[in-house]
């Protein structure tokens, strides 16, 4: 049997490299996102292996009742995915209760409701493979992103403790947590060592069914290992 | 019952065949009266949902299999009826398990005339596949020994039917299609004691087989051979006799009565209500059931299958050969001392291919079905030999011959290569007039289907599934593979 897998955020950047290759694979996919053009697009790409879902995380949505009738649509679930994410980066003199309210809603408030959902069928079939975006940014607070750096943490958090709720349960849990990557997203942003969004796909993808928190690149485990125990007084001095 | 609940989703369960080879998700309802199952229905057809019927799960097919629809449970309509205990019929609910009914009937001195080589098998599911047993040349199938059905069909109405009417000659192996079958009354059989004498006859090869399996029908009640696929057919016959029958040991002489009278000492005594449930069967939790599929795992792994086989059949030749008294449990579910015994074959899967072929044909396809598992790189993990009459279903399987069923270790990853020997041995089926059975099915494809049965055979079939359920509310992924 196919690979029947929900991804929330599957419209662009890493999302959307995920559903290209995941539909590859020969696996039937439900894309959720807000982005109809893009939405038409993958369907039309892939008729008979993508459905679509137009939705907004931070609309009042019925995630139970969404997730029955996108498994109805794949005829099962095996994978869930949630990948929806924004990034707005702070200027220093940049405090806004907007755009961080917005990353929270949709980087961990969003996530959370789908995952609350997915969990409880995933649970009671005892059997599912549940993969989050966290992001190296959840690992250390920084200057220049401190709103999202929380919702990634808040995502790790999360995740870290549906692991543990769901391992003896048939359901693992991976949190992937990349570093730079090209997308829509980091387009605008001065980021170093960025790799591609198919090369991100593909490596996220091989970890999917894989419990634990896990880095793309062993450079990056490396770095941002160092970067937790880096000391205050110089995170404090650190702008990027 | 959370149909008052907006959200499904705590509901949902997976449903897998026997064997663990196919699979669904379903929403799972387990209604306590009528009321609740046509509840059920009706939120279906709001939903736009479907309704697949689901037993204990025993079925290696995709029988009572689906994905993402609502599912009928009757685990918790398990209940007596009724009970005449000097006609010996009974009436029970359609979620009793044979292990219930065999448990509450063995100490008034009765046994189901039919039963299947698992006990967990609920009534319902036994009526939906109309299952047979060891015994079926000389018995019959399960249907045959029921007289009355009550059926829900999916609009809410209380059928009452009775086995001679027409819809009772439909019932029989009806796939959970026509609707929810909530009693059977049933006749049992009475025994003199809940033993037989059971023989172990070495065997040699195929044509010894059916040659030996055919000299015991005229005095035997039961008769199975446990076939070594790493042979040429060399086995053992398993036959029973009658316990007050004097055919089945020239040298063995048992006094009936001096056994009646010890039973009833130990108080598992019959033509008497017990005190206290007999104890057949060990439970989920005996050493058997916790170490047993340990110890299958290892012997069914290929290089070690020859050496199991052979085992087998020397402990059979030194232990059994002589008849002797054997409990009804003990020869009828000889699997279930292993209970959930499937899952030494994870993480792989345990697929069963059973057919039915005329008596004409047994001996030649039999070995060349085995050549093919082996060629195929495949050997079988067991074979089961039995004899058979007609069956009554309109789609039964069974004729005037001998079925065989073969268990293939479905190795991870080596499902495809397996569908690919299931097709190859149906069409050898078909080559011989032979048909699949449908309780271990979940590959034969519709076009195949067609060729096995009678067309006229198939549309009556079909005419009842719409005549009882119009809207076609119960499926199964077996239905809609086969367009039922
Ligand atoms: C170890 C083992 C040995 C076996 N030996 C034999 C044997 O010797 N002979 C034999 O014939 N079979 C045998 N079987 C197969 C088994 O007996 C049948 O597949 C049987 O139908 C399983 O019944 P179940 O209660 O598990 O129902 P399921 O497998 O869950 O369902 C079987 C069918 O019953 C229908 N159904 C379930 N509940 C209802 C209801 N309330 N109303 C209407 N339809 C319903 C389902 O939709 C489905 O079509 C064996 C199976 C195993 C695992
Ligand atoms: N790029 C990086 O360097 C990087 C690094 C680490 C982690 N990540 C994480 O990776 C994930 C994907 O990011 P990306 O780089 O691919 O970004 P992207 O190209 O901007 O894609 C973001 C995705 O999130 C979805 N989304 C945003 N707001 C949404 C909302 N309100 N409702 C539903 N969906 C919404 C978008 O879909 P619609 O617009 O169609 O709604 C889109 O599919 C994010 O979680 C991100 O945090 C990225």
């Amino acid at each position: 049997m196919n690979e029947k897998v929900i991804i929330i955020g599957g419209t662009s950047g890493i999302g959307e490299e995920i559903v290209r290759q995941l539909a590859k694979e020969g696996a039937s996919i439900a894309v959720f996102g807000r982005n109809r053009t893009a939405l038409t697009s993958l369907h039309s790409d892939f008729p008979t292996q993508v459905t679509t879902f137009e939705h907004d995380v931070t609309s009042s949505f019925n995630a139970d009742s969404l997730l029955e009738s996108a498994a109805a649509e794949l005829g099962g679930l095996d994978t869930f995915i949630y990948c929806s994410g924004v990034l707005h980066a702070s200027d220093p003199d940049d405090f806004d209760f907007a755009k961080d309210s917005e990353m929270i809603r949709v980087n961990l408030l969003g996530a959370i409701q789908w995952l609350d959902a997915v969990a409880t069928r995933m649970a009671s079939v005892k059997k599912g493979s549940i993969l989050v975006i966290g992001s190296v940014a959840g690992d250390r607070p920084r200057k220049s992103m401190p709103g999202y750096g929380a919702s990634k943490a808040g995502l790790h958090f999360f995740a870290e403790g549906l692991r543990y709720k769901l391992w003896d349960r048939g359901v693992t849990v991976s949190n992937v947590k990349p570093g730079p990557v090209s997308t829509p997203m980091t387009a605008s942003l001065p980021m170093p060592m960025k790799i591609s969004a198919e090369d991100a796909a593909r490596r996220i993808l091989k970890l999917r069914h894989k419990s634990g928190n896990h880095y793309l690149l062993l450079s990056q485990r490396i770095i941002f290992g160092i970067m937790k125990i880096v000391p205050e007084a110089i995170m404090k001095r650190i702008s990027f | 019952m959370s149909l008052q609940n907006p959200s499904l989703n705590s509901t949902i369960k997976r449903l897998t065949a026997f064997g663990g080879a196919v699979w669904g998700d379903c929403y799972v309802m387990t209604p306590f009266t009528e009321e609740d199952i046509f509840a059920v229905f009706q939120f279906a057809k709001a939903s736009g949902k479907k309704v697949v019927l689901r037993g204990a799960g025993r079925s290696y097919g995709d029988a009572s299999v689906s994905q993402e629809q609502l599912a009928i449970s009757l685990e918790k309509m398990n209940s007596v009826l009724s009970f005449d205990q000097t006609l010996g019929i009974i009436e029970v609910q359609g979620g009793m398990s044979l292990l219930e009914l065999c448990r509450y009937v063995v100490g008034y001195g009765f046994w189901p005339p039919v039963v299947s080589g698992t006990s967990r098998t609920t009534i319902a599911g036994a009526v939906a596949l109309n299952i047979h047993g060891k015994n079926q040349y000389f018995e019959g199938t399960f249907c045959e020994h029921c007289l009355e059905y009550k059926l829900l069909s999916s609009d809410g109405v209380l059928h009452t039917v009775t086995a001679q009417s027409d819809l009772g000659k439909a019932l029989p192996g009806h796939l959970g299609l026509f609707g929810v079958l909530i009693s059977v009354k049933i006749k049992l059989k009475k025994l003199s004691i809940p033993f037989v004498y059971r023989q172990k006859l070495p065997i040699r090869n195929w044509q010894q087989q059916i040659a030996s399996m055919e000299a015991c029908l005229s005095k035997a009640s039961a008769v199975v051979s446990w076939v070594d696929g790493c042979t040429d057919g060399a086995g053992t016959l398993e036959v029973a006799y009658p316990p007050d029958s004097s055919s089945h040991s020239p040298n063995q002489e048992l006094d009936i009565s001096e056994i009646h009278k010890s039973n009833q000492e130990t108080g598992s005594g019959l033509g008497q209500k017990p005190h206290r449930p007999l104890p057949i069967g060990p439970g989920p939790h005996s050493l058997a059931a916790t170490l047993g599929p340990y110890a299958l795992r290892l012997a069914i792994q290929k290089p070690l299958l020859p050496l199991t086989n052979a085992l087998r059949r020397w402990a059979d030749r030194t232990l059994g050969s002589q008849a002797k008294l054997c409990d009804l449990y003990r020869f009828n579910f000889q699997l279930d001392w292993l209970w959930d015994w499937d899952t030494a074959y994870k993480p792989g899967a345990l697929v069963q291919f059973q057919a039915g072929v005329p008596r004409a044909e047994s001996e030649a396809i039999f070995p060349a079905l085995v050549n093919l598992c082996h060629r195929r790189g495949f050997p079988p993990t067991l074979l089961v030999l039995k004899r058979h009459r007609p069956g009554v279903g309109i789609l039964d399987y069974l004729g005037d011959g001998h079925s065989l069923a073969i268990d293939i270790n479905q190795v991870k990853g080596t499902g495809p290569a397996v569908a690919a020997l299931y097709n190859e041995l149906t069409e050898m089926i078909l080559s011989v007039g032979g048909k699949i059975y449908l309780a271990k099915d979940f590959l034969l494809q519709e076009e195949q289907f067609q060729r096995m049965h009678p067309a006229q055979s198939i549309s009556a079939f079909k005419e009842w599934r719409r005549k009882m359920d119009p809207e076609l509310i119960l499926t199964s992924s077996l239905a809609e593979r086969l367009n039922l």
